[in-house]
């Protein structure tokens, strides 16, 4: 595959993150590879295959190691979903092309999907909260209510 | 004297006799048809196929002899029977035809605002603002670990943990590579 030998990618990929990938494609099939080089380094560093793998596809020999001790046991408990592939909006150039984002999960960087907090001191949500809390109070009044009529 | 003329008179009406005999007889084997044989069974070209259109009845002999020859047929037979539009299309047609449903534009429903931003985005793709700002706090964070690890191929075998102005590195980050920005967290970077 060529991405072996775009090395600079390779790189980016181990150091945790994110790729700018060309096409939406090429992205799913790095995004396979990425998998089964943690599948194979999580078999041990003393396992041949696992080292021939993972000294074929980086480039970068420095970053063997770092996929053995650092990812490997990051993923130890997950047997799949190491990865996040995101869709780009296309390429402002002239060729619009189909962007995507891959990375590792857990990753130092910031993340590509905002994490969505819920405040409960803002105004609306205290005003909210105030309404359920009345609505719940109508509710038990007139039911008391009923009861009392039947009765 | 008068011999000779004699002579050479019979001789030249023998010799039209004779060319006459053989013209009738050239003549009657034509309306026969028995001198086909000669010419090849197989030979197509477009201006033979249908000799009614174009007459070609003296072309037929030296159309023959080409034939026979093996030269490819001419465009200038061929171009009497190629495509051509017989009447203008009207204008009423035309327009029917460039504006069809096919060719015109399609209307996308699957634009929504983004929630963090408020920009448009698509539904199935990152807001284009929010992975700018991504992108940039990202190259930021990788020019300091570059000018960490001084030069290429130094990548340590351990985690990162990044942390801005003012943060102490927690429990969690023992033994992981600190990674120090002296710039405030961003507020959406949680």
């Amino acid at each position: 595959m060529a991405a072996r030998f775009s090395c600079k990618i390779w790189q980016h990929c181990l150091v945790g993150t994110s790729v700018h990938n060309f096409h939406f494609q090429v992205g799913h099939t790095w995004r396979r590879t990425k998998v089964k080089l943690i599948e194979y380094a999580k078999k041990g560093d003393t396992d041949e295959k696992a080292m021939k793998m993972a000294s074929f596809w980086l480039t970068e020999k420095d970053l063997v190691p770092k996929l053995f001790k650092v990812l490997a046991p990051r993923f130890e408990t997950q047997t799949d979903g190491f990865t996040r592939l995101a869709q780009l909006p296309r390429r402002e150039n002239l060729d619009k092309a189909k962007m995507a984002v891959l990375e590792y999960k857990g990753n130092p960087f910031p993340p590509l999907y905002p994490v969505r907090k819920v405040n409960e001191l803002t105004l609306i949500n205290q005003l909210l909260k105030a309404y359920r809390e009345e609505r719940a109070q109508q509710r038990l009044t007139s039911a008391s209510l009923v009861s009392s009529c039947v009765d | 004297m008068q011999r000779s003329n004699n002579m050479l008179s019979l001789a030249g009406l023998v010799l039209n006799l004779r060319q006459s005999l053989l013209r009738i007889e050239s003549r009657l084997l034509q309306a026969a048809g028995l001198d086909r044989h000669l010419t090849p069974a197989l030979v197509v070209n477009g201006s033979h196929v249908l000799p009614q259109l174009v007459p070609q009845l003296e072309e037929e002999m030296p159309e023959g002899d080409q034939q026979r020859a093996d030269q490819p047929p001419d465009l200038l037979d061929s171009i009497f029977w190629m495509a051509a539009p017989k009447k203008r299309r009207t204008i009423e047609v035309n327009r029917t035809r460039r504006r069809s449903d096919s060719k015109l534009l399609k209307v996308k429903t699957n634009i929504e605002p983004c929630l963090e931003c408020g920009h448009l985005k698509q539904k199935h793709t990152l807001c284009s603002f929010c992975y700018e700002k991504v992108r940039k706090e990202t190259g930021k964070i990788r020019a300091q670990i570059n000018a960490m690890e001084g030069g290429p191929l130094r990548a340590p075998a351990t985690d990162t943990v990044v942390l801005y102005e003012g943060e102490v590195p927690q429990e969690q980050d023992k033994g992981k590579r600190i990674v120090e920005l002296t710039r405030k967290r961003p507020a959406w970077f949680s």
